[in-house]
């Protein structure tokens, strides 16, 4: 079980707070807090509410916004003030689509290029560089291709890593042709 | 993102296994939801039984055992479609190593077109000329040594040689011929002629010079 750290259980915590470098502190603290949080429970989405979308294991996530002990929750303005400073000041989030932001929100707690590099040197080291590899394989075939750390990865988080090794000319990829164009198959070089 | 200049490498192969992964992946995925349904009919049937309906639940196994025969086939075209995929991924090594072959056979035909006979003839014959010139010359030049010449400085070689190590040089003790052990025969001697020589040639000789003596 995640233990919150003490500050979960500060009722102003839950307040915006107004003077301007105490609430940068304040949100700087929901952003480490966040980060922790979705790395223990393998939380790679979150919706603006802060529910957990798409989650590699399945568990009890105890909710992030709220405590119930001390009968405080986050409103959602000040949900969605936290969240924009994790995406814009932090740097560690992502909306899936900018435009439809109940689309979820990806939470980097591993930024996309340590996820690039590790993927690239797990299929390296299994010697499946130059062999197409389906993006199913990857994350949820019994025998995995690229490893543990990717089972049951999100879709949208496993593109925005292959997008990473694409750049750096190390991936191609293969997308579907339906028109949305989604990513389906990756060869590593 | 990059997809415009990733197309250029990706060949057809690719697209292929791409093509038989994908319906692997299908293949697995409808598994997966056969033995979901598998494993409600169980229950179902269990409850059935619990109920007091034994012929519902003889239905509900019944439904489960056709599901487990579809199961079956799909593991068959599973194998297939994993030995196909692993025989045109093997296929293309192969390929790849009969290129390497091709190139390295190329490399070494090169190589050896490089050093034909004629060549290494010619290059030896250039060899033998100049070692020549260079025996003319110094004939030339005077510094060079008679065979006989060369027999001697051989034999003064040999003979400091057995001086230094102390030997005697036997072998160079030169073997005379046998004295014969029997005794001449007398009577085998050509006898002395008891008739006098004709002499009948020496006065055409002497007619043959006459002129020139004139």
């Amino acid at each position: 079980m995640f233990a919150f750290p003490k500050i979960h259980s500060f009722p102003p915590f839950y307040t915006q707070q107004q003077n301007s470098t105490v609430r940068e502190n304040q949100l700087n603290e929901w952003g480490q807090l966040i980060l922790a949080y979705c790395q223990h429970h393998r939380i790679l989405t979150i919706l603006p509410s802060g529910t957990a979308m798409a989650t590699q294991e399945e568990a009890e996530i105890p909710p992030l916004f709220e405590n119930k002990l001390i009968e405080r929750s986050a409103a959602p303005e000040f949900r969605r003030s936290i969240l924009n400073h994790l995406i814009h000041k932090l740097d560690r989030a992502q909306y899936v689509d900018p435009k439809q932001q109940d689309a979820g929100i990806l939470i980097f707690w591993r930024t996309a290029d340590e996820w690039a590099r590790m993927l690239y040197e797990q299929i390296e080291k299994t010697g499946q560089t130059n062999s197409v590899l389906t993006v199913y394989e990857l994350t949820q075939l019994d025998e995995l291709a690229a490893g543990a750390e990717f089972r049951n990865m999100d879709y949208n988080m496993l593109a925005r890593i292959v997008e990473v090794l694409v750049r750096q000319g190390k991936a191609q990829v293969l997308r579907s042709d339906d028109g949305l164009g989604r990513i389906e198959g990756v060869k590593m070089l | 993102m990059g997809n415009t200049n990733s197309k250029d490498t990706l060949t057809a192969q690719d697209k292929a296994i791409f093509q038989l992964k994908k319906q692997r992946d299908a293949l697995k995925q409808y598994q997966k939801k056969i033995y979901l349904v598998i494993d409600k009919q169980t229950d179902a049937a269990k409850e059935a039984l619990r109920d007091g309906k034994p012929e519902k639940a003889k239905l509900y196994l019944k439904l489960k055992k056709q599901q487990q025969t579809v199961v079956n086939s799909t593991y068959e075209q599973l194998a297939n479609l994993e030995q196909l995929i692993g025989t045109i991924e093997f296929k293309l090594i192969e390929k790849d190593v009969v290129n390497g072959l091709s190139e390295g056979n190329k490399v070494l035909k090169m190589l050896n077109s490089e050093m034909s006979i004629e060549k290494i003839d010619k290059v030896m014959e250039d060899i033998e000329e100049e070692v020549v010139r260079v025996d003319e010359i110094s004939e030339l030049l005077g510094g060079r040594l008679s065979d006989l010449q060369e027999l001697e400085l051989d034999d003064e070689l040999q003979a400091l040689e057995n001086e230094v190590s102390g030997k005697v040089p036997i072998e160079k003790v030169p073997t005379m011929p046998q004295v014969p052990n029997t005794e001449p025969v007398d009577d085998k001697l050509p006898l002395v002629p008891n008739t006098q020589p004709v002499v009948e040639n020496t006065p055409r000789r002497a007619e043959a010079h006459e002129p020139l003596a004139a």
